[in-house]
């Protein structure tokens, strides 16, 4: 019985492998096996069951950790200017991250509305915390964060952070969020005005402060998103919900 | 006699488009985004076009703005998002054109006071052949219309 061996370690990841944004290369190749593996007749019954357990149980440990924010903790300000260290504020906890800017009335309010609709999923037993990190860190300092907060009614637990270009620059390059200032016009007293150019994303992160999936941030399925927060919880309690 | 009478129907139709009374313009569905004072919102509405004529939608004003674009979300590869000021969107004859979240939308900029959930705005566009044409848009918030 040599196949079963052979796929064990191909196949082990497969059911938690991303399958919607991703961007890092390598996760289509690692699945191929599996699906020539698959397609040979009969093979699921030759394995049987007890193996196909063992399979399903190594992937209960969750999704492939993407980027470990430990790494590289950042300093910044949240909406009533408390410093957050960002991963080590949320150290217990699971995160969900968007990223925007405040002077964006269209996409940037499509990815915190599909937040909401998130947040609506998941059991607030979880403790789940919704961060929306700013990439404009000249216009959006925490007095603006908290306004726009009040204005677009978000609920009061949500941290909106913003902070030093450098630490900024230094968690979106780990989030793999890509920003573009685009100058547009002049205002009527002359100033510049620019709007921002970004990925559109929203980030899962476990309680120790590692990147474990990125989702489109505009069209991110709420279900999808509860069930990858119900494995990272099981993962972390061993309580399956 | 026909064709005559057909023309003198396209003739009247313009003419009479060309009127407040007579619009064959409709503005349908129109809300707006909540927006902080200094800020920027956008505006969506279905602009609909009864008439047998193409129509073109040239530029907004709002009191509640310094300015206001006609912009389009454009996506680009890795899932970036960019805002592109276009200067006019086109109305097919007996049709509609959708401004909504993700696509086009009137940019409000310089917002002069806060919007909130509730409020009304007024906006006025202009068209090519219908002119000018008003609607108030309700603030709306974020819990509804954030989808695509
Ligand atoms: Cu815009």
């Amino acid at each position: 019985m040599r196949t079963p061996l052979r796929i064990f370690p191909v196949a082990r990841c497969r059911f938690n492998r991303p399958d919607n944004e991703h961007t890092g290369a390598g996760s289509v190749s690692r699945d191929q096996p599996l699906f020539a593996a698959r397609n040979k007749q009969g093979i699921l019954l030759r394995v049987g069951l007890p193996v196909i357990g063992f399979l399903l149980a190594a992937c209960g440990r969750g999704p492939a950790v993407e980027a470990d924010l430990t790494r590289r903790p950042v300093e910044l300000l949240d909406q009533d200017s408390t410093v957050v260290v960002v991963p080590d504020a949320f150290r217990g906890q699971i995160v969900l991250v968007g990223y925007i800017y405040t002077h964006c009335p269209d996409i940037c309010p499509m990815i915190t509305a599909r937040m909401l609709e998130i947040a609506r999923h998941i059991p607030d037993s979880l403790l789940v915390r919704y961060v929306l990190v700013s990439f404009d860190p000249e216009r959006d300092r925490p007095h603006v964060l908290r306004h726009y907060a009040r204005v677009y009614e978000l609920p009061e637990s949500w941290r909106l952070l913003t902070g030093p270009e450098s630490e900024l620059q230094a968690l979106l390059d780990l989030m793999g969020v890509r920003t573009r200032r685009s100058w547009t016009s002049f205002a009527e007293n002359g100033e510049p005005v620019y709007f921002i150019d970004h990925t559109d994303r929203i980030s899962l992160l476990d309680g120790r402060g590692r990147v474990r999936r990125h989702y489109e941030g505009t069209t991110a399925d709420p279900e999808r998103v509860r069930r990858d927060v119900l494995t990272l919880w099981r993962e972390a309690t061993g309580v399956e919900l | 006699m026909k064709p005559v009478l057909s023309e003198l129907l396209v003739a009247a139709s313009v003419f009479f488009g060309a009127l407040p009374q007579e619009r064959s313009i409709h503005l349908l569905d129109p809300w707006i985004r909540p927006g902080a004072a200094g800020g920027n919102s956008a505006l969506y509405v279905r602009l609909h076009n009864a008439g047998s004529v193409p129509d073109t939608l040239l530029e907004a004003t709002a009191e509640v703005a310094a300015r206001v674009e006609l912009h389009q979300t454009v996506s680009g590869p890795g899932n970036m998002r960019r805002m592109e000021p276009v200067s006019y969107v086109v109305l097919p004859a007996r049709g509609e054109f959708r401004l909504e979240p993700g696509g086009w939308h009137v940019m409000l900029l310089g917002l002069k006071r806060d919007l909130r959930a509730g409020d009304t705005v007024k906006v006025e566009l202009r068209f090519a052949r219908a002119g000018r044409v008003q609607l108030q848009a309700p603030v709306r918030p974020l819990s509804r219309g954030g989808r695509r």
